[in-house]
């Protein structure tokens, strides 16, 4: 049997997927891509997932506990995802596992949004070079006024479907970061700080995991201006700098709309 | 002595995962990878296992940081030991928890019984 299905791999969603299928007496049995492929079976199994770097071997398929059921390899980023089942009765009683994947199940989850993205992005550029030659079709034949319009209907039932799959999992990502307080490569609101009256440029090593730090420009009178990317409010800015400046140095921010605070 | 030869394996893995931790221990004599999960689970007493991708993993990082050794015998099978170095960490490890378990005695925690 197959089913295709597009979840992020190696995510809770996915396992509990997978285990609820061996459940229903489907065991996993290959994964290509969002296709996921199934043998019958009538062994209670429970499924792992897990993240393995590409260069690290998982030819042994069985041992006394484990059995290899699949592996899938991801190009963004490149990872493998290891599938693994076990009839061990102490594992299926629900024994502790340990695992340390979920850093890598963002990396892993934006890799897919980005993936579906371009599908829709591909579509709406097929579809333009589609339309414009239906168009000349049409117009030749004299068409119908509801023949033009049947290509952007399918041109939206194509982008809503897109959407539709995107939406989950943009909502994952975003859980995810949250939860791993991994902002990196997304967007934040930008603070633009001016630093007055400097002796020398400042060392800002201790605050750097406040978020993105960039040294936009200075002057000769001792102003230093740097653009922050972080979550982080004025106030916890301002709270971090001032120990780490000298006590005459005047800090101004502005806010992330580009705008003097009020 | 030792401990100084071996500082900076030490830095980069004390302290220990639990999989890094469960690993080391498991290899401490000969064995066949595929005997690691039922070594682990006698060890533990069938109270923790490692998922596979996770051993392999680790196996693969120990591995080539020269915790472990891997021989690959004539019928293809690997056989993991621990190293001189994989010991040293071990034994740092051992001295870690030795003190953290001196500290949490002091109180006077219920027992799970």
């Amino acid at each position: 049997m197959q089913r295709y299905r597009n979840v992020i791999k190696g995510s809770a969603a996915e396992l509990n997927w997978l285990n609820a299928m061996v459940k229903k007496g489907w065991l996993l049995a290959d994964v290509h891509g969002s296709r996921y492929d199934f043998t019958p079976t009538t062994t209670n199994y429970r499924l792992f997932t897990e993240y393995v770097p590409v260069d690290v071997e998982t030819t042994a398929t069985t041992n006394a506990v484990f059995t290899v059921l699949a592996t899938a390899t991801l190009k963004q980023p490149a990872i493998k995802v290891l599938y693994t089942g076990t009839t061990d009765p102490k594992l299926l009683a629900g024994i502790g596992t340990v695992t340390k994947d979920d850093p890598l199940q963002l990396k892993v989850a934006l890799g897919l949004r980005n993936h579906l993205w371009n599908l829709v992005n591909v579509w709406t550029l097929g579809w333009v070079v589609a339309f414009t030659v239906m168009l000349m079709v049409l117009v030749g034949i004299q068409a119908p006024g509801w023949a033009f319009e049947v290509g952007p209907i399918i041109w939206l039932i194509g982008v809503v479907l897109g959407i539709s799959q995107i939406v989950p999992i943009h909502r994952q990502v975003r859980q995810l970061r949250r939860q791993l307080q991994d902002y990196d490569d997304a967007w934040r609101p930008t603070w633009h700080i001016f630093l007055y009256k400097m002796p020398a440029a400042p060392d800002l090593t201790p605050i750097e995991d406040l978020g993105a730090w960039r040294l936009v420009g200075q002057d000769h009178h001792g102003t230093y201006w740097y653009d922050l990317q972080t979550m982080g409010n004025e106030a916890t800015i301002r709270e971090a700098l001032q120990p780490l400046l000298p006590p005459h140095t005047e800090i101004r921010i502005l806010s992330n709309l580009g705008l003097w605070p009020l | 002595m030792a401990a100084g030869l071996y500082q900076r394996l030490i830095d980069k893995y004390v302290p220990l995962t639990e999989a890094t931790f469960l690993t080391l221990v498991s290899v401490a004599q000969p064995i066949r990878n595929m005997d690691i999960p039922t070594k682990i689970a006698t060890l533990t007493n069938h109270q923790l296992q490692i998922g596979l991708g996770t051993l392999y993993t680790t196996l693969h990082m120990l591995t080539q940081d020269y915790l472990i050794k891997d021989q690959i015998t004539a019928d293809d099978q690997h056989i993991y030991e621990l190293t001189g170095s994989g010991l040293a960490v071990l034994a740092a490890e051992r001295d870690r928890l030795g003190l953290l378990n001196q500290i949490i005695n002091q109180l006077d925690l219920p027992t799970d019984d």
